[in-house]
């Protein structure tokens, strides 16, 4: 009995000390961390049900660093460590919502129509406005979406120059106006009703 | 199965633009972004964060507490 105490006085000293660590580290950031962030969590929101806002995801992510559910390895910066948690409440959620569609599917098949197979539909089509939104940000520049594109696909900066033909320049001029782009436009947008600042 | 291509290729195209908003520097972004000021929403969450009484004790956000009231 004595043992398990000492062994939950430890994990909670544990605990209290990583969300010190984040706690200081998060009283240190900037505010052009702070924009960085909000654009990190309005580029993980994206797709998702209208119903989880942005900063739901910063919440959560901000609370699961704090109470040391997910521990803060060393090394990482504190905002790609955030970025991580918020990478993961998203797959969380997407998950949760495809288990919650498989039920709706089992349990009332005539709501779902005859595409059986059709696994959250709803998703799919949330998924497809998401790109095109994404694609939207950077209309009129054919070479970022290509860069882009080839980013997503996993290639590697020698491949991406190679297979477009840019130089190491021209290659890092369109990732420069990509990012500018990404900032600017991403930075925009709707607001959950009745919280806009 | 129907086609979940765009499901991947978001999640994609999320984590390379994620990584390129991890790369920028500090001048690349207050020159896109010149004098804008971070949002409320993101300050209050930092400085809500900042000034918890206890981490354990931070509220979860509505849209996120299902009846389980935690995500697995």
């Amino acid at each position: 009995m004595e043992q398990s105490a000492a062994r939950a006085r430890i994990a909670l000293a544990g605990i209290a000390e990583a969300s010190r660590d984040v706690a200081s580290a998060l009283r240190l950031l900037s505010a052009t961390d702070l924009l960085r962030l909000e654009a990190l969590a309005r580029l993980r929101a994206r797709g998702l049900p209208s119903s989880v806002a942005w900063s739901d995801l910063l919440h959560e992510a901000i609370r699961r660093a704090l109470d040391g559910s997910r521990p803060w390895p060393a090394g990482v910066p504190l905002l790609a460590f955030l970025a991580g948690i918020m990478r993961s409440v998203r797959s969380e959620l997407c998950r949760r919502g495809a288990h919650e569609a498989l039920l709706l599917r089992t349990d009332f098949p005539y709501l779902c129509g005859p595409n059986t197979d059709e696994r959250d539909p709803e998703r799919i089509v949330a998924a497809s406005r998401a790109v095109a939104g994404i694609n939207a940000l950077f209309a009129g520049d054919e070479a970022a979406l290509k860069v882009i594109s080839a980013l997503a696909n996993g290639l590697t900066a020698r491949e991406i120059c190679a297979t477009l033909g840019l130089s190491e320049t021209e290659y890092d001029t369109t990732r420069k106006r990509m990012r500018r782009a990404l900032l600017r436009q991403g930075l925009k947008g709707r607001e959950p009703k009745g919280t806009e600042s | 199965m129907r086609n979940r291509r765009p499901i991947r290729d978001l999640e994609r195209l999320l984590d390379a633009l994620e990584s390129e908003l991890l790369s920028a520097g500090d001048d690349e972004i207050r020159e896109a972004l010149g004098p804008r000021q971070p949002s409320r929403r993101v300050i209050e969450a930092v400085w809500g964060a900042r000034s918890a009484p206890h981490p354990l004790a931070w509220p979860r956000p509505q849209s996120l507490a299902g009846p389980d009231s935690r995500i697995h």
